[in-house]
């Protein structure tokens, strides 16, 4: 048995360890590798030039001494990536720790009150920023340059007015002294409360609607606006946050040092916007995670005091500050630059296929021996189809299809001039198939599987299955429902043809030739849906066999079709219904003699076989040359072929000179004629079947006839 | 030879009699010796400055290390680098360290940065010396300045020579650093007692330049412009205060306009009083100063506990003026 | 922008161009200051006024050229500490003066062409990548270059006072170097071509590489130029000062520059704004500041007062020409 049978468990062993890499690189946390690994080197360097480095006492102390700052990366990482800067923390952060301070020293204010009221102004002089940035749209970093300067001054007077009254520090209150040296469940409260804020905010960023409204904000205002989202609003309601997480960051370093100096949060800007970057937070804004930033507040903060205990000259500090920044800077540059190729080089996993001997096709007494069949086709809507992939006909002859543009038309019956729009479900609409209650039910590439009711009504049927769980890639989301067939019971079986690839690279899946495609079946009395079958290379077309007992899939980059037995002795198990075919199938519809109709959409060449036997030579072929440039398998030429129910080729019919049907992905027999669809065709075509049973059409053969239609037609 | 062997014979009655007597002088050994190797053995001495970049902390870190060092103590410095919060780090850190200094020799920022620190350093068993600037917190020794006495010590002069009964103004004008630090804050106490006994004089500013010469210049200029008739002007520190003296220069009122400034008395007080920068320092000698903190390990190395130990060693002022001008009141880092 | 020839001169034509206003602005203020402050209108104070802002008003000049072009030097304090304070460092040392002044020239030109290199070649951002390299140099020179924070002027070098200390015709030097290095500026901007050259880099980076105009060595060029510029800073600073003192570069300096560009109207967005904004702007403060220190306020007020009239330009500036958020450039902070 060639590897092209369906041997599902084997294909997914052989593919799945070395996608393994590629879609953990593609997950969003593989951002944060890199800070990652640069967090632990340097914790690790550290470790092991100062002893006790590592020890709980040590690690509490530091976490003790940098949670402030740390609470004010949170606040600056936010505005970054609201797409702003906030150069003002410091001066924020050093007027709030005045108020506190003299709040509580000078009014006597209990500690309860003057957090709240510091953290309050706090929020006030975000806003200012929040306005002028936000709102009016200014330059941030101009504006909080400035309104930098101001508060500065403002604190600067304070001291001079106030200063040598707070000079000696506070008195020790139970709760202050708590703030700042109490400690909580082991952690220093300071921590604690940074933790609860870090938290907080990731759930804001990564759940909330809010979240993904600040990202979208940062990523591109502009889109942002047109969407709908209040730019400026949300642009002003993270610089008012950042301004109350300097305030309470301030509280917190009174409640610890007491001290009010002209030094106070001075450079905080600079060491707060060094761990942001090197936390892999683009300064464009939308990029980035709370989790990248802490850490690269930690790289920050464990060099600069590393540096500091082992007695190293502040000089030296600074040009290490320096160094770094540039460094990582440097790489976020590149980083940015050449992720997409490093992805999607890594991504695709190409997989060995050893395909069955291609049957020769300039041979004249093959089955599939070239003739012209198709060159006297009628043309319908000639240009005024873009791409009918799949064509279906109702009870009354109507025409229907679905195109590029997201649409599903139809042409009326009997003469198939008039056209219009059926329902728009958006997506690519693809396979088309009527149920019991003449539903048009429809595969809708890019969203599921949808249906549209007589009357033009659109209803989602699913659009999620179960995620595979030894996949690291969440696949729950159905992204290429490709063709679908209804069992009398109403059942729903549709292929999804790859779950690692989408509407706009799904050709690159032929590359990989690793089994990624499933049968998935829609139940509509439990509005589950189940996976079928697992480990098809690249699930197509899909015909329920004429006895209603199997159900017939094409594995397009297998060039074979499969049969799953859902009925009968055999239920549950598959075999080869066509084991090796001389291309790319696509659609399989039911014809009118118990026999069916296949559409073959691209002849397969020695070259592609060859290609398919050296997966090493496509993984080199991915990462070395331009996308542009790559062996992709061909679908420009094809034919439709006519098979009885033990696959024997009965039939072929060509267009030899592609000057109708080059590339055929379907064809449905309705009333004596077959009708043509094409992916990339502009046209549908239609030609008399002299031998077909003039009254025959895929409703009656589901469904049984109607007698009041029956007397119509 | 007669006069020899007299003088031999005399000398060995002597010694003789001496050893009868009970006191002994060849033979005895140096009682301190063994307890003072003892106190200094293995030990470790921090040195934890406000910077490395300044004339006193460089001389005081070099005399320090080196009179240490010779002793047998092991000595070595954190550099805070102009950081409050660089310096808190550096004591946290030797709260948690298993080797911690025995002694700690502290330069503060200001008063209350680092006082929770040091309370607890001293909690936990560390000898403390704050050198110059002290925290709000008492410990073992203060080696420094005595601010307050400063204050008084220039007020008066300030009025002595300000005073309107003289034909000055009376007007002054005071450059301070930080305004929080305890220079600062305890001159200005001296100053305050001063200068309220004698409403003459009228301190028309008195800003802080944030230990900074270019600002100092600039508050002085713009002090020089709205007041004229300016008396003096007095910086806290003559690390700022050379640009106050600059901008007085600028504006051609050297020795019009008095200047005057304290400081550790490097080679460039000396020059500044001799060029005409400066008409009186009061230098409080760091090279002296760093002496004093050495006498200070050395006592707290050999004294077991020294919970109690509370001593200040307050550094002895020199006025150092055109007239009592003398090279050797300066000392130059080499 | 490329500067077009102007057929006709009108009021309201003349009030598109931001230097005009801002000009208009100054004229006023001082009318006033002239009116109601006695001692302001009088030759000796128009000579301290004038050669307090010429240090910044020649950092100025340096960095319209950076912003016009597209970039941004947040580096300039750094060097002018680094390469003055050396220079300081090497003469007490004994060193020539000829030879000192070559080591901090060849300083000064490697970093601009680090920065320069960094910004066009790495294409990383100028903003963080100056900031990177100002940390680093100000490291280096604590570490390296000088002994103290404050490395004074020796006593022999009397020619050297000069620069920042002496007078001209009646002008002081500093405000005589102002003025060439604006006039040399402006001529650069307006009548060469790699000025326009700058402009056009500065307004649209991308059209400016495809149609042929050689972005990358021009970054570089104008990274370099900065940093000369702000060599030439430093050394009139620690002439008039009788020193260097490099925490300078941990101070306000950089952001008063930034000012003085923006209020004399160079856009950060890069490709508008010209030189004679920037001497007005330079002029502005100074009118400010000295205005402020005759009315008896001390220097606290006096910032407080410079940075609230700043953010109140810039507010005023943005409401006469608002953004269009449909036109308006993405990803500039």
């Amino acid at each position: 048995m060639s590897e092209t049978a369906y041997q599902p468990f084997k294909r997914i062993t052989r593919s799945v360890p070395k996608q393994v890499i590629g879609e953990a690189l593609n997950k969003p946390w593989a951002d944060s590798l890199i800070p990652f690994t640069v967090t632990v080197i340097t914790i690790a360097i550290f470790a092991s030039l100062l002893e006790g480095y590592l020890s709980t006492v040590n690690l509490g102390s530091l976490a003790h001494q940098f949670s402030e700052t740390a609470i004010v990366v949170l606040a600056m990482g936010l505005v970054v990536m609201v797409g702003g800067i906030d150069l003002s923390v410091g001066s924020i952060f050093a007027l709030a720790n005045f108020v506190a301070l003299y709040l509580i020293i000078a009014l006597e204010v209990p500690v309860g009150g003057a957090v709240v009221l510091t953290v309050l102004m706090g929020a006030g002089l975000g806003a200012v920023n929040g306005l002028l940035c936000g709102i009016l749209r200014m330059r941030a970093f101009i504006v909080t340059l400035v309104t930098m300067i101001i508060f500065r001054g403002i604190v600067s007077l304070l001291l001079l007015k106030f200063g040598s009254e707070l000079a000696l520090g506070a008195e020790d209150t139970p709760l202050w002294s708590f703030l700042g040296y109490g400690s909580v469940l082991g952690l220093p409260t300071n921590t604690i409360i940074f933790l609860f804020l870090a938290v907080g905010g990731h759930v804001l960023l990564t759940r909330t609607r809010l979240g993904a409204h600040i990202i979208a904000v940062g990523g591109s205002r502009l889109a942002a606006r047109r969407a709908g989202i209040p730019a400026g609003r949300i642009a002003m309601g993270v610089y008012v946050l950042s301004g109350a997480l300097c305030a309470l960051a301030a509280v917190l370093y009174a409640s610890r040092i007491g001290s009010v100096s002209y030094t106070t949060g001075k450079h905080l800007e600079i060491l707060v916007l060094t761990a942001v970057i090197l936390g892999g937070v683009s300064l464009g804004g939308g990029r980035g995670s709370i989790a990248r930033m802490v850490m690269g507040a930690l790289v920050v903060m464990v060099i600069t005091n590393g540096m500091v205990r082992l007695g190293i000259r502040g000089g030296v500090t600074e040009m290490a500050t320096g160094a770094i920044l540039l460094f990582a800077i440097l790489f976020d540059v590149k980083w940015l630059k050449h992720k997409d190729k490093l992805l999607n080089s890594t991504f695709v996993c190409p997989v060995k296929l050893t395909m069955p001997p291609l049957p020769d096709l300039t041979d004249k007494n093959s089955p599939y021996a070239v003739n012209d069949r198709l060159r006297d086709v009628e043309v319908i809507g000639l240009d005024q189809v873009d791409g009918p992939e799949d064509v279906i006909l109702d009870r009354a002859g109507n025409l229907y299809t679905g195109v590029r543009q997201g649409e599903i038309l139809r042409f009326l019956a009997p003469d198939y001039t008039r056209r219009e729009v059926f329902a728009r479900p958006g997506g690519r609409p693809l396979g088309l198939a009527f149920d019991r209650d003449d539903n048009l039910i429809t595969c809708v590439a890019g969203m599921g599987l949808y249906g549209v009711r007589p009357d033009g009504e659109i209803f989602k049927l699913t659009d999620q299955s179960r995620r595979t769980w030894w996949r690291l890639r969440d696949d729950s989301r159905i992204l290429m429902a490709d063709d679908l067939d209804i069992a009398p019971d109403g059942r729903i079986f549709f292929s999804e043809a790859t779950v690692r690839y989408a509407l706009s690279d799904w050709i690159v899946d032929g590359l990989e030739a690793a089994g990624n495609g499933k049968l998935l079946c829609y139940d509509p009395a439990t509005q589950k849906t189940t996976t079928v079958l697992q480990g098809l290379l690249f699930a197509n077309g899909v015909c329920l066999s004429h006895d209603g007992h199997s159900i017939l899939v094409v594995e397009s980059w297998g060039s074979c079709v499969q049969r799953h037995w859902i009925n009968g002795p055999k239920k549950g198990t598959t075999e080869p219904f066509i084991a090796n075919l001389p291309g790319f199938a696509d659609n399989i519809n039911r014809a009118s003699d118990g026999t069916y109709w296949i559409a073959i959409a691209g002849i397969r060449s020695p070259l592609w076989d060859l290609t398919m036997k050296s997966p090493g030579f496509r993984t080199r072929m991915i990462k070395r040359i331009p996308r542009d440039e790559w062996i992709f398998p061909n679908l420009n030429a094809g034919f439709i072929a006519k098979v009885d129910e033990t696959g024997q080729i009965l039939d072929v019919l060509w267009d030899r000179f592609a000057t109708h049907h080059p590339s055929v992905t379907s064809m449905r027999e309705h009333r004596g004629y077959l009708y043509i669809g094409g992916l990339a065709n502009n046209r549908i075509g239609r030609i008399k079947l002299p031998a077909a049973d003039p009254t025959w059409m895929g409703q009656d053969s589901y469904w049984g006839t109607r007698p009041a239609e029956a007397s119509e037609a | 030879m007669k006069k020899l062997m007299c003088g031999m014979a005399l000398s060995l009655a002597a010694s003789i009699v001496l050893q009868a007597g009970g006191v002994a002088i060849a033979a005895q050994t140096d009682s301190y010796r063994p307890s003072f190797a003892e106190a200094v053995k293995g030990k470790k001495v921090g040195l934890v400055f406000t910077d490395m970049n300044t004339d006193l902390t460089l001389i005081w870190a070099d005399i320090i290390e080196r009179d240490l060092n010779q002793l047998g103590v092991e000595t070595e410095i954190r550099d805070a680098n102009w950081s409050p919060e660089t310096q808190v780090q550096a004591l946290e850190a030797y709260l948690s360290a298993s080797d911690k200094p025995d002694v700690l020799i502290i330069q503060n920022f200001n008063l209350t940065a680092a006082a929770s620190p040091i309370k607890r350093l001293a909690e936990s068993g560390t000898k403390m010396v704050q050198l110059n600037m002290r925290s709000r917190v008492d410990t073992n020794y203060y080696v420094g300045a005595d601010w307050v006495g400063i204050g008084e010590a220039v007020a008066n002069e300030l009025v002595a020579d300000c005073s309107p009964e003289n034909g000055k103004s009376g007007k002054v004008a005071l450059v301070q650093g930080d305004i929080t630090a305890p220079d600062s804050f305890f001159q200005m106490q001296g100053m305050q007692l001063v200068f309220d006994a004698h409403p003459e004089i009228q301190v028309v500013s008195n800003l802080g330049s944030e230990w900074d010469s270019s600002k100092a210049r600039d508050i002085t200029t713009t002090v020089l412009q709205q007041h004229p008739d300016l008396c003096a002007v007095y910086g806290l520190w003559d690390g700022h205060h050379v640009g106050s003296a600059e901008a007085i220069k600028e504006a051609g009122l050297q020795g019009k306009v008095l200047s005057y400034t304290n400081g550790a008395g490097s080679r460039k007080a000396c020059d500044s009083v001799s060029s005409g920068l400066v008409d009186k320092y009061w230098s409080y000698d760091s090279k002296r100063q760093a002496s004093d903190v050495v006498t200070a390990v050395v006592s707290l190395l050999q004294t077991e506990d020294a919970s109690d130990t509370r001593v200040a060693v307050y550094s002895p002022l020199t006025l150092i003026s055109k007239e009592t001008l003398d090279p050797a009141m300066c000392f130059d880092l080499d | 922008m490329t500067p077009q020839p102007r057929k006709m001169i009108s009021l309201a034509g003349l009030l598109e161009e931001r230097w005009a206003v801002l000009a208009l602005v100054t004229a006023l203020i001082i009318v006033a200051f002239a009116m109601f402050l006695p001692g302001f209108f009088t030759v000796e104070n128009w000579v301290a006024l004038i050669r307090s802002v010429s240090v910044l008003g020649i950092l100025g000049v340096g960095a319209a050229i950076v912003i016009i072009a597209g970039g941004i030097d947040i580096c300039v304090v750094a060097i002018m500490a680094a390469t003055a304070g050396w220079f300081l460092q090497m003469t007490q040392d004994g060193a020539s003066v000829a030879l000192a002044f070559s080591l901090c020239f060849v300083l000064a030109l490697a970093i601009g062409l680090v920065n320069g290199v960094l910004v066009s070649f790495f294409e990383m951002p100028a903003l963080l990548v100056t900031i990177g390299t100002a940390m680093f140099l100000s490291g280096l020179t604590k570490l390296v270059l000088v002994k103290q924070s404050v490395v004074y002027v020796p006593e022999e070098l009397v020619d050297f006072r000069f620069i920042g200390q002496g007078y001209m015709g009646g002008i002081p030097v500093p405000v005589i170097a102002f003025v060439c290095f604006a006039v040399i500026g402006h001529i650069f901007l307006r009548k060469t071509r790699y000025g326009h050259f700058i402009y056009a880099r500065g307004d649209n980076p991308e059209t400016a590489r495809i149609i042929g105009l050689p972005t990358r060595p021009l970054v570089v060029g104008v990274f370099v130029i900065s940093a000369l510029v702000a060599l030439c800073a430093g050394i009139i600073t620690a002439s008039a000062s009788g020193g260097m003192n490099i925490n300078i570069s941990h101070g306000t300096l950089i952001f008063d520059v930034f000012l003085v560009a923006v209020i004399g109207g160079v856009s950060l967005s890069g490709g508008q704004g010209g030189i004679l904004g920037v001497a007005i702007g330079a002029l502005l403060i100074g009118v400010l500041l000295n205005g402020m220190t005759l009315m008896n306020l001390n220097n606290i007020y006096q910032d407080l007062f410079k940075a609230t009239a700043l953010l109140v330009a810039i507010v005023w500036d943005s409401l006469l020409h608002p953004v269009d958020p449909e036109t308006a450039r993405e990803g500039d902070l």
